[in-house]
């Protein structure tokens, strides 16, 4: 369903993972936003790939190494 | 075994048949007039693209027959009854969300080579002369960032004012996103009715014709992730 109209198909990729994890309802109560796993430095890695811009702000965000989980309760 | 959440749909139920994470079988978990979209998972999944990919592709197969929410890569509940709990605690607001995408999907876009067609930079007297004490080089250089980021964020403005006579006619609504670095791309969200998409493709086309100095790249429809965010308090009202 998803279309490029300018660049490649690295660029939706860039697009769709900035949105998919960066945004979109967050359910709180008993929910979480669990990452097996995963620590910042890795998320870091992924996310480079889709904006240098975002992240840039999880970095300036979060500590080091602090798991992703943490993401919801600080923003 | 707990339960990964894709989205929430405006309908108790529905009758898309479509695949999960670990190919398990999306199933609505009803609450009044809405449900929310869910399968088994046995464990947490991590970040990686194909993962992404499937989260957005069960939204889309839902999206053909209902409007959708779609929640944050990642989110996992214990079991249905906590889930029920949740949407229960937040139908009002899920309902209002429900009510401003229907029928509407979102466009990225991304706007490269600001700089070249913002503002002129504003000129920062850059004396780093050594003669200076530590103190005022440190200041001068302070001062010296703060006017590249003030540059950026000029930049940026008068580039979103330059496209939105072009775009915002064929958008419902939009998100830009300023602030940036001047090597990073200025992020816009338009959430654009379906029936207007056509619409808008031909609206960047033209900003790119008008534009010529920009590097304009549009990729979509997605989810409108950008157009439902609640959290804590804001969802609970």
């Amino acid at each position: 369903m998803s279309i490029a109209l300018g660049h490649e198909r690295d660029v939706a990729i860039a697009d769709l993972l900035d949105r998919a994890l960066n945004k979109g309802v967050v359910l709180s109560g008993e929910a979480t936003i669990s990452l097996a796993g995963v620590d910042l430095i890795y998320v870091g890695l992924k996310v480079l790939v889709a904006s240098y811009e975002t992240a840039s702000r999880i970095r300036d965000k979060q500590p080091l190494a602090a798991p992703l989980s943490d993401e919801r309760d600080t923003q | 075994m707990m339960l990964y959440v894709y989205g929430v749909v405006d309908s108790p139920q529905f009758s898309a048949a479509v695949s999960g994470h670990e190919e398990a079988i999306v199933f609505p978990v009803a609450c009044g007039d809405l449900a929310a979209a869910a399968s088994g998972v046995s464990c947490a999944l991590e970040p990686q693209v194909q993962n992404i990919w499937r989260h957005e592709q069960v939204l889309e197969v839902l999206m053909q027959e209902h409007a959708v929410l779609p929640l944050r890569f990642g989110t996992c509940v214990r079991d249905v009854d906590t889930l029920s709990h949740d949407l229960q605690r937040r139908r009002p607001a899920l309902l209002e969300s429900l009510a401003r995408v229907r029928g509407k999907v979102e466009f990225a876009l991304r706007v490269a080579g600001i700089m070249a067609a913002g503002e002129s930079p504003v000129i920062c007297r850059d004396d780093t002369a050594s003669s200076l004490l530590p103190g005022t080089r440190y200041l001068q250089a302070k001062a010296k960032i703060f006017h590249e980021q003030a540059n950026i964020d000029a930049a940026a403005r008068r580039v979103r004012s330059m496209l939105e006579p072009d775009l915002d006619g064929a958008a419902v609504a939009a998100v830009w996103e300023l602030g940036g670095k001047a090597s990073a791309p200025l992020i816009a969200s338009y959430l654009v009715a379906r029936d207007n998409i056509p619409q808008f493709i031909h609206a960047i086309d033209t900003a790119r014709g008008d534009h010529p100095a920009l590097d304009i790249t549009c990729s979509g429809p997605w989810a409108p992730y950008s157009f439902v965010s609640m959290r804590g308090a804001e969802a609970e009202r």
